[in-house]
């Protein structure tokens, strides 16, 4: 069985956003962190509109969400930096405009933000790794992970 | 297959040439509560960040549920200017929360202003949602679980938007409560 990665780590700076009409979703919320040097950060909250969405879905089809606007009910996800370069992941649920839900992860430069867009960020900051024959100092997080293990 | 173009809109004012704007906090706080049964969103929202001193913050909501809400969903606005508006109130309840990002800030008269986004679901388990109007959100007998992060030098402040002809929050650094 495949160890399971468990990367400790705390949070940092909490950032609030605006992003302006017709940007996009995705990598507005990438900018955000590069304006600020921030690698990686977890999404705490948002609210906003999009003009239309596109969402992808489980076997990977995209599906696009059309109205007036498209209205985001939650948001989930983070950025991870990629290469070097923050990437954000980004699911959620969003409403068009007869009222239908529909959900699944923003696809980048396809989710145009309509009026405005509101997204606070809480900054990840990743300890660095324990050095080799350190001992264990997180047995308590491992056995935590078995159990976790065990239920999947 | 060629992704078809994207639709993008024009705004009625001028095109702000920053596109995005942001401010990060390092000293914010983070608390945990729950909603007041029989009280409405904002009364909960505003009264526990009252409580703790924070005239700014962003709020993660979930379970629990309201007794009855309004809330819109955007609507076509063919007379313009805006490129959309919200559609008329939307009765419901009761409903169960499944999850809401909300945001307090302080409106155009320095009072404090609640933005919410919800997804609810109703008896028979279907979900919907959109955004709620504060005031009119009551809470019910099993209240919302709410985790906020308060801020300290950032300031969720509502302005006039001229490209969009509307009122939008931004974020600016906070003046000092004291002096």
């Amino acid at each position: 069985m495949a160890d399971i990665q468990v990367e400790a780590g705390r949070t940092g700076r909490l950032l609030y956003a605006r992003v302006r009409p017709n940007e996009d979703l995705v990598r507005s919320i990438e900018a955000v962190c590069r304006d600020h040097g921030i690698t990686a950060a977890l999404v705490r909250g948002s609210l906003g509109s999009l003009t239309e969405a596109c969402l992808e879905v489980p076997g990977g089809r995209q599906i696009q969400v059309s109205g007036a606007a498209v209205e985001t009910l939650t948001l989930m996800g983070e950025v991870r930096p990629v290469d070097g370069t923050p990437r954000a992941r980004l699911s959620g649920t969003v409403s068009d405009a007869d009222g239908r839900v529909f959900g699944g992860r923003f696809v980048e430069g396809r989710n145009p933000v309509c009026v405005t867009f509101e997204v606070a960020l809480e900054e990840w900051i990743p300890s660095p790794p324990p050095l080799a024959g350190e001992g264990e100092p997180q047995t308590k997080e491992k056995r935590t992970c078995h159990i976790a293990e065990a239920s999947w | 297959m060629s992704a078809p173009p994207l639709r993008l809109l024009t705004h009625p004012g001028p095109m702000a040439p920053e596109r995005r704007e942001s401010r990060a906090d390092a000293a914010a706080r983070a608390f945990r509560f729950s909603l007041m049964p029989g009280r409405s969103l904002h009364e909960g929202l505003v009264g526990a960040m009252g409580r703790i001193g924070a005239a700014s913050a962003a709020f993660v909501l979930t379970g629990g549920g309201f007794a009855r809400l309004k809330y819109c969903i955007a609507a076509p606005n063919p007379e313009g200017p805006q490129v959309a508006r919200y559609s008329a109130p939307i009765p419901a309840g009761p409903v169960g929360l499944i999850g809401a990002s909300a945001a307090l800030g302080i409106d155009v008269e320095g009072q404090p202003i609640v933005h919410c986004h919800a997804l609810l679901c109703g008896a028979d388990g279907a979900v919907f949602g959109g955004h709620l109007l504060p005031h009119e959100a009551m809470v019910g007998d099993e209240p919302p679980l709410v985790f906020a992060r308060a801020f300290s030098r950032v300031a969720i402040a509502q302005r006039p938007d001229a490209e969009t002809a509307m009122s939008i929050f931004h974020p600016k650094v906070a003046e000092p409560a004291h002096g």
